[in-house]
């Protein structure tokens, strides 16, 4: 292993070296993030991820960039064995590339730059994030999501880009943003492993004694693509968007029907929805009030029968999230946030609260001239009192070296949607070179 | 062009460009302050510099940037973009700020491992810039003072490293600005040929001797006199930042389209 990352290195500045000679920049970052699972003394992972990141231009006309990741995971526990491709929520265009049981491999971005008149294209593989809100998404429904750790992980590791079509013309004094997403990648959620997903509200649920499952997934050029349009400006202090997607909800939605000889027939559907929401911030003193809100029209929720089916029912949602960050002093913050999704017309019987309430609190303190960073962030489900504890420190020991520990505290009871993961408690280490 | 300000050309042309002449040493200091605000700093600047911060074991870690300041009307806008090292790669700084001081400034932080934009609350003027030595307020008013801030006091005039500066001693006008500012008491040593405080000296609330900034390197560019490198010393922690500036240019236009959050996101 030694001999591995020792080559690596090696390579590293080699490449950079090479690049800079091209006129191409060369950066990236080699790193260990090891976690242990505290109940059962395992260790959870042992990732070695490399991030090398090369950017360069082409004449005059606009720039490029491409991100890769390579991560060897000998713990291989988070998804046990060789993911499985079967379920095909990647685009052909957007597959990892798995060797043997531990490596996986993908092209996180590749994109161009370029300007049209005074509109701004990025055309390409890409991350695109909307909204005001921290770790709870609203708006932030661009990019899909890899639940590899379930919620844990920073959000840019965890959303998976997507190929699209990025244009941002400014209209007067607002930017008037246009996507369009051919990329049919969806939510990639482990079928095993530490985090896979136990709750009907959040899994792509199956039974013992389901027989067959038939995946539909959208396929058809332009008409099952995916758009959205954002405007957003300052105004008077403000700062304001107004966000339309029209998109494949990211999770499918399963319907489940009792066959002959008590078998199960599954089906599992992408289903069209509209998002239309809005979000605005602006600083008061040292307080930021930060707000973002919602409508889906179509979101899916399973409604109980007495049939042992899984039957599925269509409602709007509305949700919103109203945060407060409070600069205490240059060096202190504390933030919360609160975050509501409400079904409209809520049907009888259904598996879920009409109305779900979550709330986050986060303190996180700088100090040693912002070498180092002291966090702790608590997520909270209030309709069912779970929730997660989140504690980490940071410390920048150089320019390239940054080492950390933390830990992942679920509470809460079994049918939560974090204290089902209350056996899965984690310390966590890291250390990253960044070249 | 740059020159070095300790050339004998560059002090010829330092004091061929300056059109404010020496005064007296019968200058009162708040007649000073006032010449060391009516220095011109250009309507817009484009620069690159090197933040270098050194612990009191004086391991230093260095930090690059690209620094784009444009005046629209009274209200200065300035960005800055991190480009070293790795960790803080494609970090942005956006700040609109307003004539009118009881306005709080804008401000938003692209931090690139959220991808987001984020608007950020006023910081208190005494807080320090993004880990380095200087003070937000510092960093903005460019070697220069908000004069209703002070009362001042003329300490006569001294003679430092072989030159004959003015001292002015600077009293916060009220608790108040004394608690934003984190300073009880600064006293400049304003070097009339370039009217810039050669030195200055921070006390903080309490009475103690706090900080020191000095200019080291002053030049000459595109007419303009432009302190390129400064060190701030905090008396505390043992702490330093030096500030190193580079490609200096006051000529080129810097497009008003640079100031926006969207920009801010894209990166340069």
């Amino acid at each position: 292993m030694i001999r591995i990352v020792a080559i690596m290195i090696v390579l590293m500045w080699w490449s950079q070296s090479q690049a800079h000679a091209q006129g191409l920049d060369f950066r990236g970052t080699l790193s260990l993030e090891m976690a242990l699972e505290t109940e059962h003394r395992e260790i959870q992972k042992a990732d070695f991820v490399f991030r090398p990141e090369l950017q360069g231009e082409f004449g005059s006309i606009g720039n490029f960039t491409l991100i890769g990741m390579a991560r060897f995971d000998p713990a291989d526990a988070l998804e046990p064995g060789q993911p499985d491709a079967s379920n095909d929520v990647r685009s052909s265009m957007n597959q990892r590339f798995l060797l043997g049981e531990d490596i996986d491999a993908e092209l996180r971005e590749a994109y161009v730059d370029f300007y049209w008149d005074d509109a701004f294209v990025r055309i390409g593989k890409q991350q695109v994030v909307w909204g005001q809100a921290d770790g709870l998404r609203v708006l932030d429904a661009v990019n899909p999501l890899h639940f590899r750790e379930f919620i844990l992980g920073d959000f840019e590791q965890r959303r998976i880009p997507t190929w699209m079509v990025n244009i941002e013309k400014p209209i007067a004094d607002a930017v008037l943003q246009f996507l369009w997403i051919p990329d049919k990648t969806y939510n990639d959620t482990p079928r095993s492993g530490t985090y896979s997903f136990k709750q009907t509200t959040v899994e792509s649920n199956t039974s013992p004694d389901i027989t067959s499952v038939l995946i539909n997934k959208p396929n058809r050029f332009i008409k099952d693509d995916d758009f959205g349009v954002r405007v957003n400006g300052f105004y008077q202090g403000w700062d304001w968007s107004l966000n339309y997607l029209y998109v494949y909800d990211d999770m499918p939605v399963t319907r489940q029907r009792r066959g002959t000889d008590r078998q199960y027939d599954v089906t599992q559907n992408y289903e069209r929805t509209h998002l239309l929401g809005g979000s605005a911030s602006n600083a008061f003193g040292k307080v930021t009030l930060r707000l973002e809100t919602g409508w889906l029209s179509d979101r899916f929720v399973t409604v109980e029968n007495e049939r042992d089916w899984i039957d599925v029912t269509r409602v709007s949602e509305i949700s919103y999230v109203v945060g407060l960050d409070y600069q205490v002093s240059g060096d202190l913050l504390l933030s919360t946030q609160l975050f509501q999704s409400v079904l409209l017309d809520t049907p009888k019987d259904v598996n879920r609260d009409g109305t779900e309430t979550n709330l986050t609190l986060l303190a996180r303190h700088d100090f040693l001239n912002d070498s180092a960073e002291l966090e702790a962030l608590l997520m909270m489900n209030a309709n069912d009192g779970d929730g997660v504890l989140q504690l980490s420190f940071e410390y920048a020991y150089s320019d390239h070296v940054l080492i950390g520990v933390g830990a992942d505290v679920f509470f809460g009871k079994q049918e939560g949607r974090f204290g089902q993961f209350d056996k899965a408690d984690r310390v966590t280490l890291m250390f990253s070179y960044g070249f | 062009m740059h020159f070095q300000i300790n050339t004998p050309i560059a002090i010829f042309l330092a004091l061929a460009c300056c059109t404010v002449p020496p005064t007296t040493s019968a200058t009162s200091g708040l007649e000073v302050m006032q010449q060391v605000n009516a220095r011109d700093d250009g309507n817009m600047i484009q620069r690159r510099f090197v933040l270098e911060l050194t612990n009191k074991d004086g391991k230093t870690k260095t930090e690059k940037t690209r620094s784009y300041r444009r005046y629209f009307g009274d209200e200065k806008r300035t960005v800055i973009f991190y480009e070293e090292p790795t960790r803080v790669r494609g970090t942005g700084f956006l700040t609109f700020d307003y004539p009118d001081p009881s306005v709080d400034d804008d401000q938003w932080l692209y931090l690139p491992a959220l991808r987001k934009v984020r608007r950020i609350s006023a910081s208190d003027r005494g807080d320090y810039f993004l880990g380095t030595d200087f003070t937000y307020e510092d960093i903005k008013k460019e070697q220069k003072v908000e004069i209703d801030d002070y009362t001042f006091t003329d300490k006569g005039m001294e003679y430092l490293d072989g030159r004959t500066l003015h001292v002015v001693e600077g009293v916060p006008v009220n608790e108040q600005i004394e608690d934003e500012l984190g300073y009880s008491r600064a006293i400049w040593y304003v070097d009339p040929t370039i009217w810039m405080s050669r030195k200055t000296e921070l006390y903080d609330v309490n009475g103690n001797h706090a900080k020191t900034i000095t200019i080291e390197v002053v030049e000459v560019i595109d007419g303009i006199i432009t302190a390129t490198r400064i060190l701030a010393t905090n008396h505390k922690t043992g702490h330093s930042t030096r500030l190193t500036f580079s490609d200096v240019d006051y000529q080129s236009d810097v497009p008003e389209s640079l100031f926006t959050q969207a920009r801010l996101r894209r990166g340069l």
